[in-house]
């Protein structure tokens, strides 16, 4: 593999791309069956449709090709306005595989290659179907790189931790694997592997489901319908709505919410079918999926921070979401942004991220609460956010809209929450644990100095006579910032934290 | 406070005809909602709070010029830039050199009438300014980061 040869994909991207076609074309569909043309006219239209799209989708095909060479991988496509990437194996972010269940049999396999460029929720490389044997060569070329000590990574230090592992838990089939012969010299090749169990899984989709995704699901169908469907026939499916009383509404209203709810636990157990995760040799792999098993690998390292979520039903069941900030868009479909490491564990269970992921606490930290004159002010906040919709409503909508004096109550325990969350600490000379809470929900993220972007402290005039400040913490999340917002801390708390930062004293 | 460099002198004249900018703009709008007013019969209140929200906002641009320039500090030391800003909003931050993707400098025709630059400091998350230097700071301070940042092992999202 000296000189790389330029290698065309997999055939069945003929496949892929004609169905790519197909799908950007889909809304001439209700054009061709509504119109008043002759039937002759019709067919020979969509037959030469067809055929156009395969002679389109056999020249790109034609034109995709790609080099795998032994620093970096290059991706020729494009037929009319040419494109070539060049990826560099030590800059790749998440290596992400797909597979539907119709290729399985084929052993073709659709790559994505993520670098930490900003080309905004598109991978950087991709290869839509290759075969499993030119993934495999690719994998081992990109572990490689991320075992290799001179390619710029910062904490060396989880390396060595790593490989001082016990054999015993190496639980890999080594014979499964041909990097990991090749990959003697790393002296033991630290295997772990979690498989989530039926009742986790059921345990996760359960605890997942939430009424406002379900609504905006509903909300976007109803747009969807309302761009397909002509006017006329929306207008008048509207109208028999409306004649219908006010008790089959709500009957709609509750089968509909109902639905939602089967449709989204339906979802996420099809999602994260069969979970399983797994390291080896510094790489951790999350496979997941029950009609797309859906493969993303990253290498330790790029680990930009840890989160353990958990939702105030998840806290009451004493159940931890663990999830992964990455600086990758691969995991742009999962929850917030962040690949799920672990869908769903019982508090009790936390140490076992520790095994994956050496420099995480053997268990969530504990913290020191801010002080009441914060969780005052952000009760306060709370209280102030609320009434923006309060206000108008008690005003102008005068007998119903009293209702919206509640909202008042829930805002004062929403800020209740989330200062009674709030907190930082410093678990060793290089880790910060920080706990933010907000919306009924609370994050515990450990991140390590390095991955830390920039650092503020503001302080507003008022704050500044009770001592408080806000400690805000830059990461990289995806193609954008995430802030950790550390608010109400004492300011000796926030400077000190600074400190540490900037790394040096006047 | 930090010790740090305070923004060229000059700057406040950049800050001065900004102000004046938006009175002009004010002004304009305030005056075509009188066009409006007269022409169309639209609100009178409108034009008034047009006028005083022009008036406000430019005295108050103006007000506080002595105290953004007092309290605007930034310091480039071995190993990070600080950023310090405000007075009723007070913000300080830490930008590691060793988290600085690239520097880039700017100015539009008012800083450059006034020989000053805008300097953007970007990370692989975050970008920050320094509101303005003069040219030979901007250099140096370019060139400063630029060696700074390729003396030390990247160890940002690798």
């Amino acid at each position: 593999m000296m000189t790389p040869i330029r290698r065309h994909l997999n055939p069945l991207a003929i496949v892929v791309f004609w169905f790519r076609y197909m799908a950007s074309l889909f809304w001439l569909v209700p054009v061709v069956l509504f119109s008043n043309g002759s039937r002759t006219f019709e067919l020979l239209g969509t037959a030469g449709c067809f055929l156009l799209l395969t002679i389109m989708a056999v020249v790109r095909y034609w034109w995709y090709r790609f080099e795998i060479g032994n620093q970096a991988i290059t991706i020729h496509s494009g037929v009319i306005f040419r494109k070539q990437v060049h990826i560099p194996y030590a800059k790749i972010q998440t290596l992400q595989r797909q597979q539907w269940f119709y290729f399985k049999p084929f052993h073709v396999l659709a790559v994505s290659i993520e670098t930490a460029g900003q080309s905004h929720d598109e991978a950087e490389g991709s290869l839509p179907a290759v075969s499993q044997r030119v993934v495999d060569q690719l994998q081992k070329l990109v572990n490689k790189q991320s075992q290799d000590p001179s390619s710029a990574v910062s904490n060396s230090s989880s390396v060595i931790a790593a490989q001082s592992q016990p054999v015993a838990e190496q639980r890999e089939d080594s014979n499964r694997s041909p990097e990991l012969e090749q990959n003697r010299s790393a002296a033991v090749s630290a295997g772990e592997k979690y498989k989530i169990s039926w009742r986790d899984l059921n345990t996760y989709a359960l605890t997942s489901v939430g009424v406002v995704p379900i609504l905006l699901g509903l909300l976007w169908l109803y747009s969807k319908l309302d761009d397909l469907l002509p006017d006329r026939v929306m207008n008048q499916a509207v109208n028999t709505f409306v004649h219908y009383s006010f008790l089959i509404i709500i009957a709609v209203l509750i089968f509909s919410l109902l639905l939602g709810t089967i449709v989204s636990y339906l979802t996420i157990v099809q999602r994260y079918y069969h979970f399983v995760l797994s390291k080896r040799n510094q790489q951790l792999t999350t496979e997941k999926g029950f009609f797309q098993r859906n493969t993303i690998s990253a290498s330790q390292s790029r680990i930009q921070a840890v989160i353990f979520r958990q939702t105030v039903l998840r806290q009451l069941l004493g159940l931890v979401s663990v999830q992964l900030v990455l600086a990758s868009t691969a995991t742009k479909a999962e929850d917030e942004n962040n690949l799920v490491m672990l869908p769903v564990i019982d508090r009790s269970k936390v140490p076992i991220v520790h095994r994956f992921i050496n420099w995480v606490p053997t268990d969530l930290p504990a913290f020191d609460p801010i002080s009441w004159a914060g969780r005052w002010r952000m009760i306060r906040n709370a209280v102030w956010l609320s009434l923006i919709p309060v206000v108008p409503l008690v005003y102008w909508l005068r007998p119903w809209g009293w209702w919206s004096l509640l909202l008042m109550p829930l805002a004062v325990l929403m800020g209740l929450y989330a200062g009674r969350q709030m907190g930082i600490r410093q678990i060793d000379a290089t880790h910060l644990a920080i706990r933010v809470g907000s919306h009924f929900q609370r994050d515990t993220v450990i991140v390590a100095k390095p991955k830390l972007q920039s650092v503020s402290i503001k302080q507003s005039i008022w704050m500044k006579r009770v001592e408080l400040a806000h400690l805000i913490l830059n990461i990289r999340q995806g193609d954008d910032v995430q802030a950790l917002r550390v608010r109400y801390l004492a300011l000796a708390d926030a400077e000190q934290i600074y400190g540490w930062y900037r790394g040096q004293t006047d | 406070m930090i010790k740090g460099d305070a923004l060229p002198e000059k700057i406040k004249v950049v800050w001065r005809i900004s102000a004046l900018g938006t009175l002009i703009f004010g002004l304009l709008i305030t005056g075509g909602l009188l066009f409006a007013q007269h022409f169309w019969g639209w609100w009178q209140w409108l034009v008034l709070a047009a006028l005083a929200l022009t008036v406000v906002y430019t005295l108050i641009g103006f007000a506080i010029i002595p105290y953004r320039y007092r309290y605007w500090r930034y310091r480039i030391s071995t190993d990070s830039v600080e950023i310090e800003s405000g007075f009723f909003f007070h913000v300080l931050t830490a930008i590691p050199i060793s988290r600085i993707q690239n520097v880039t400098l700017e100015a539009g025709p008012i800083l450059q009438w006034q020989h000053l630059q805008t300097v953007n400091i970007e990370t692989a998350a975050t970008t920050h300014k320094i509101e303005s230097v003069l040219p030979v700071t901007a250099e140096q301070l370019k060139e400063q980061i630029m060696t700074l940042a390729t003396g030390v092992v990247d160890d940002d999202t690798d």
